[in-house]
């Protein structure tokens, strides 16, 4: 079962160059990533410029204080995927599968933290479509502020999703020693996606929560 | 079985007779096979969609609406967009040609992410059967623009299905053009150095950059519709404070450079038999070359043209309109570079080169075309008017199909191993060509009168000129039915063709007809430059 | 090319700057300073982002395919966003109704 994950696909000249393709793909991949949320970016800039005050006082909305919190959470992610990887790649086997719990674990205590903000939100009334009320002058653009924000962060949510679920299968694999020191490009290329996801929320943090630190 | 065994004595297995069975095709990996079901899935598509156009075209056969209501005619334009733009138009020849060839010309025995590839099927299919839902469940009526607010708020009919299709099939998309990237960095055979590469591999590299930076907008504008739809939120409709042209400047961006990715596949096309008919190396391959990529890279830059009359600013109307004629730059210089390829060439009136040649002049009054309605002046005129239909047709139709026509007879022996019947094959072509001016070139004339589009009652004196369009789409409808029926009968019971049958160079042209599953025994070392025809005089068999 | 062995200093020593800049980002952040704000924001995120790229998922060391790669999502995503803006900035620069 090693070798077969190992096996050189045939139109590959050697393994580096297996490795380098899968690379190239993913970057590729969070290219894509880039323009789709790059998209959302763009309406929210256009937006805040038309209707600073409304979407100062939709900052206002945000819990500082889980928001922060879950950026630390993210950012020790990232050391312990990376870690993880960095175990991988001196053989360690048992290391590399305690990180990567590890680091599903902190991926889900994040989307608890959200959840609980969402229920906040939920709580106050703050929620575009389902249920919402501002008495504030600028209430129009307040709920077009928060539409951005569940929706971006609703995307960002999903994609960490899919990366636990992705590194839980990489935990498994790992577990039945599928990967070895030389070889184990699925959990580099995971790796990557996992960081990426990190960068899009050091953006939304700036966006939706820095804004509504000061009075 | 006996048939099978027969057959394996006479030639030694391909790709198509190696496996068997219904579970070898929808299971396999192999890029050739997977081409051949995309094949299935753009040819229904492009049937639904020019059922749609044939039905428009019998409504404006009178100036009053009588076929349909008016209410229809709208779901009928839209379906006819959405299926020929996102479900043929883009897809068509990188899933076809591009899937089957892009591993046989640069030498390698797959594309680089083979698994990926049949994924980008499925998703095609899945994108596909949603948006056939939506329209045989009542239609759509927005337009295949999706202008908010209507489509956000007043639209009554099924928006979000079709979203949920169109988002879909932008992934198969996606997962297409990401898989010819890596594949062309990093599969080349040795000594297929990038400027060694036939031009056809160029251009779907630059569709495929442009595949990989526009789509994702696409899908996320399409989200934010979904959204503004089900949750009632005015994201860009004016309840809230929306702006109806942020959509527009977003679903643009993707769509306007989505005009290149219909057409840089079929002009790699051209590319290719231009080179083979003229038995000659395609003049300024690198102006060529790299015309591909401006085209790519200065489609980005345009898309506001789109807008002139929406109420985007004027000076951003001015940027968007200057950038625009730099666009049609690179286009031109390959005009004229194919032009310089024929010039003292070695001509063959075979079908493809009559598609060819065919491509290359409507190409050119599309494009010319193009550079009236980029004027800010003459746009406010024929904006929204039959003139745009007309210009976009004679890209589309008249450049991007006779291009993937003129590939799919060059590559049907390659593909199927058998010869489409000659004499047929032409006069279809000459059907085509007909047929495509009848129905298009009136339409410049009604739009510059003031004909609007989308409307399916017009004034009385515009009759004459909508029954000579409509007479056109006829025939060109008969045009398009003949390579249908006789490809489909050169399957089984066309002349046996050799590997190389149009004595071209190419690295396709080195394997047998049909390929081997794997394609080559051994990869291949590539020696000579491109197009090599001086070169390769006594490898080709030339005298 | 397998990929090289990193040393663990550098990625914690990533993620105390990644932190430090959090830190710097919410204690600015009190101070009102109009517009300035949310330019400061965005260039810490854009500070943090690079060190995840460039370190943590070793962007300093893949080839130069891949960076042009990062950097070509950047430019792209800069066309996006200056050509979209250009039209909002100048909007109601010339004194015509809806222009």
């Amino acid at each position: 079962m090693a070798s077969e994950s190992l096996a050189l696909r045939e139109q590959f000249g050697s393994p580096g160059h297996q490795r380098d393709t899968s690379a190239v793909g993913m970057w590729l991949f969070l290219a894509t990533e880039v323009l789709f949320f790059g998209g959302l970016f763009v309406g929210f800039g256009v937006y805040r410029m038309y209707y600073t005050q409304g979407f100062v006082e939709g900052a206002r909305e945000m819990t500082l204080v889980i928001g922060s919190i879950n950026t630390a959470v993210l950012f020790t992610s990232c050391l312990t995927m990376s870690l993880a990887i960095r175990s991988m790649s001196q053989g360690n086997q048992f290391r590399t599968y305690v990180l990567l719990l590890i680091t599903i674990g902190i991926g889900l205590a994040f989307i608890a933290l959200k959840f609980v903000e969402y229920y906040f939100h939920y709580k106050a009334h703050k929620v575009p479509g389902i249920w919402f009320e501002s008495s504030s002058l600028y209430a129009g653009a307040e709920e077009l502020f928060l539409v951005y924000y569940f929706v971006l962060t609703g995307l960002h949510v999903i994609h960490l999703s899919i990366g636990i679920g992705i590194t839980a299968v990489m935990a498994v694999r790992t577990a039945i020693g599928r990967f070895s020191a030389s070889w184990h490009t699925p959990l580099e290329v995971t790796g990557i996606y996992w960081h990426f996801v990190d960068i899009i929320w050091c953006f939304l943090y700036a966006i939706f929560y820095i804004p509504g630190f000061h009075k | 079985m006996i048939a099978t065994a027969k057959i394996e004595a006479v030639e030694a297995p391909n790709y198509l007779t190696e496996k068997h069975g219904i579970k070898s095709w929808l299971l396999t990996i192999d890029h050739k096979r997977i081409a051949l079901l995309y094949i299935f899935g753009i040819t229904g598509f492009f049937v639904i969609g020019g059922v749609a156009a044939l039905l428009m075209r019998l409504e404006l056969l009178t100036p009053a609406t009588d076929l349909v209501d008016p209410e229809t005619y709208n779901k009928l334009f839209t379906a006819h967009g959405i299926v020929m733009v996102f479900f043929f138009l883009v897809p068509s020849i990188p899933t076809t040609l591009g899937n089957f060839l892009i591993p046989l010309m640069i030498g390698a025995k797959d594309l680089a992410l083979p698994k990926l590839n049949l994924a980008s099927w499925y998703v095609y299919m899945a994108g596909g059967a949603i948006t056939l839902y939506a329209i045989a469940s009542g239609g759509v009526d927005t337009g295949w623009t999706f202008y908010t607010p209507f489509s956000t708020v007043y639209s009554t009919t099924h928006v979000a299905a079709a979203a949920i299709g169109i988002f879909l099939v932008g992934f198969s998309s996606i997962m297409t053009g990401l898989n010819f990237i890596v594949t062309i960095h990093q599969l080349r055979a040795p000594g297929m150095t990038w400027f060694r590469m036939p031009l056809f591999l160029w251009s779907h590299y630059a569709t495929s950059v442009v595949m990989i930076l526009g789509t994702p907008v696409l899908a996320v504008t399409l989200l934010m519709v979904l959204v503004e739809r089900v949750f009632g939120v005015g994201i860009f409709s004016p309840e809230l404070g929306g702006d109806p042209v942020l959509f527009q400047h977003m679903f643009w961006f993707y769509s306007h450079p989505a005009v290149y990715i219909m057409i840089l596949p079929s002009m790699g096309v051209v590319s290719e038999l231009i080179a083979a008919f003229s038995r000659k190396a395609v003049f300024g391959y690198v102006f060529v070359a790299f015309s591909s990529i401006a085209i790519a890279v200065l489609g980005f830059l345009v898309w506001g043209h789109h807008m002139f009359v929406a109420g985007e600013s004027v000076y951003s109307a001015m940027a968007f309109s200057i950038l625009s004629y730099t666009v049609g730059v690179p286009s031109a210089i390959k005009v004229f570079n194919w032009s310089a390829t024929l010039y003292k060439g070695s001509i063959a009136w075979e079908t493809p080169l009559i598609y060819a040649i065919g491509f290359i002049g409507l190409f050119t009054i599309g494009g010319l075309t193009g550079l009236f309605v980029a004027a800010l002046g003459i746009d406010v005129h024929v904006t929204d008017t039959y003139f745009v239909i007309a210009h976009f047709h004679y890209i589309m139709v008249g450049g991007a199909v006779m291009g993937y026509l003129g590939g799919l007879h060059y590559w049907w022996p390659k593909i199927s191993g058998r010869m489409y019947p000659e004499a047929l094959a032409k006069a279809a072509a000459l059907i085509v060509f007909l047929g495509f001016n009848l129905t298009f070139f009136p339409q410049f004339v009604l739009g510059w009168l003031g004909m609007p589009r989308r409307y399916a009652a017009y004034p009385p004196e515009w009759q004459f000129l909508n029954i000579i369009s409509t007479a056109g789409a006829t025939i060109l409808g008969v045009g398009y039915a003949l390579p249908l029926v006789y490809l489909t009968w050169s399957w089984k019971y066309g002349p046996r063709a050799g590997a190389n049958p149009w004595r071209a160079t190419g690295l396709e042209w080195q394997v047998p007809s049909p390929p081997p599953t794997h394609n080559f025994e051994v990869t291949p070392i590539v020696t000579h430059k491109a197009y090599d025809y001086a070169g390769m005089k006594e490898q080709l068999g030339l005298g | 090319m397998i990929s090289p062995v990193f040393y663990t200093r550098n990625y914690v020593l990533a993620y105390v700057g990644l932190l430090g800049l959090l830190l710097l980002s919410a204690l600015l952040a009190f101070i009102n300073m109009g517009w300035v704000n949310m330019f400061v924001a965005l260039a810490i995120a854009a500070m943090q982002g690079a060190i995840l790229a460039l370190v943590m998922m070793h962007g300093l060391f893949e080839k130069v395919l891949v960076r042009l790669i990062i950097g070509g999502a950047l430019l792209w995503f800069a066309i996006l966003f200056t050509l979209t803006f250009a039209d909002y900035i100048t909007r109601g620069w010339v004194p015509i109704a809806g222009k």
